[in-house]
C-alpha cells in the first residue's frame, strides 16, 4: 500500500518588514501558498529574551527558506543603518542546512538587481540568486524557478489570481486586526490562511 | 536548482493549524475567503464563465478582461500626461468674446 503523503511543508520567509515591500511581501505569501506550502516568518514570534532561540526553532521546523536580500539600503530613521536581520537569518539557515541531513533544509536567495549580491555578500559567490526585479510578477516567476510539484503545479496566472483575491480582502483583514501594517503576527497569519484557501480552490 | 515538493498540498485548515490560528478565527477567515470570490461567476452564470467554458479558460478570460478594463479606465503610467481632446480657452479670452458681442 502506498504511503500517505507527508504533511504540508513549511517555508521560512525572510523578507524586510518595510512599507515599500508590501506588494512583494503579499506576492511571496501568495506564491508560496500556491505551491501548497505554509509560509512562516519571524513576525509570528513575540519579542523577548528568547527571540533568537525561537527564530532558530522556526528555521529548523521549515523544509525550505526563502531569503530576500533586495533591501540593502540604509533606513530612513536616524541613526541610519542597514538591517542586518536578513543576512543574519540567512546565515542561520545555511548553518542549519550544513549541519542537517542532505535535503532536509534547502535555502534560496532572492535579489532585485543582478550582480549586487556579489558585492553585498561576497561569501555567497557561486550561489545564483533569484532575481525578481522588484516586481510581483518577478517574484512569481522566481518561485516557479525554485519549486516544482509533480501534482498541482501552479501557473503564474493562478498566482496572480490568488494575489488578487487576497488583495481584495486585505482592507477587511487590516480593519479586523486594527492595524494599518501587514507586518503584525495576526495580519500575517490571516493573509496566509486566506491565500491558502484561495490556492486550494484555484490551483487544480 | 529546483526543489521538488513531495509533501501534501496544504489546505487552509492545515495552514491555520500550523500557524496556530484559533478555530473561531479560522471559520471567519474561511467565510471571508469564500465571500465575493471571483470564481463565483461560474455558479452565477456570469458571461465570463459562459464565454470561457473550462475553469482554466475562465481564469484566462478573467485576467484578459481585468487588464482590458484597467487599460480602458485610462490609468496613467509614470511620466505620462493626461491628454484631453477639448482645450479650454482662458477666462480672459472668453470675456473678450462677451465684450465684443456686447459692443457689436
Amino acid at each position: 500500500m502506498a504511503k500517505p503523503p507527508k504533511r504540508a511543508a513549511e517555508v521560512f520567509l525572510n523578507v524586510p518588514y518595510d512599507k515599500k515591500f508590501d506588494r512583494l511581501f503579499r506576492a511571496y505569501i501568495c506564491g508560496i501558498s500556491s505551491f501548497g506550502l505554509v509560509p512562516r516568518a519571524t513576525l509570528e514570534i513575540p519579542g523577548g529574551a528568547r527571540r533568537l532561540d525561537r527564530i532558530l526553532e522556526l528555521i529548523h521546523s521549515c523544509a525550505y527558506a526563502v531569503h530576500d536580500l533586495s533591501r540593502v539600503q540604509l533606513d530612513a530613521h536616524k541613526p541610519r543603518t542597514p538591517r542586518f536581520n536578513m543576512p543574519f537569518e540567512l546565515g542561520l539557515s545555511v548553518a542549519h542546512e550544513k549541519s542537517s541531513k542532505k535535503g532536509k533544509h534547502e535555502w534560496f536567495v532572492c535579489e532585485s538587481m543582478n550582480f549586487r549580491l556579489a558585492k553585498s555578500l561576497s561569501d555567497l559567490n557561486g550561489t545564483d540568486p533569484y532575481i525578481h526585479h522588484g516586481t510581483v510578477g518577478g517574484v512569481f516567476t522566481e518561485l516557479r524557478n525554485m519549486f516544482v510539484r509533480s501534482d498541482r503545479q501552479p501557473s503564474v496566472l493562478q498566482m496572480w489570481l490568488i494575489y488578487r483575491e487576497m488583495s481584495r480582502r486585505l482592507p477587511v483583514i487590516l480593519q479586523q486586526a486594527g492595524s494599518s501594517s501587514l507586518y503584525s503576527s495576526r495580519v500575517f497569519k490571516d493573509l496566509c490562511v486566506i491565500a491558502s484557501a484561495s490556492a486550494d480552490r484555484i490551483v487544480v | 536548482m529546483k526543489a521538488r515538493i513531495k509533501t501534501r498540498f496544504a489546505t487552509a485548515k492545515e495552514t491555520a493549524d500550523v500557524l496556530g490560528v484559533p478555530k473561531s478565527r479560522f471559520k471567519l477567515l474561511e467565510r471571508l475567503s469564500h465571500s465575493d470570490s471571483i470564481f463565483k461567476v461560474k455558479s452565477q452564470g456570469d458571461s465570463i464563465a459562459k464565454d470561457a467554458g473550462s475553469p482554466i479558460r475562465v481564469y484566462a478570460e478573467f485576467a484578459r478582461r481585468a487588464s482590458d478594463s484597467a487599460k480602458s479606465n485610462g490609468k496613467l503610467g509614470r511620466g505620462k500626461r493626461k491628454v484631453t481632446n477639448k482645450s479650454h480657452s482662458s477666462r480672459k479670452r472668453r470675456s473678450r468674446g462677451k465684450a465684443s458681442k456686447a459692443g457689436g
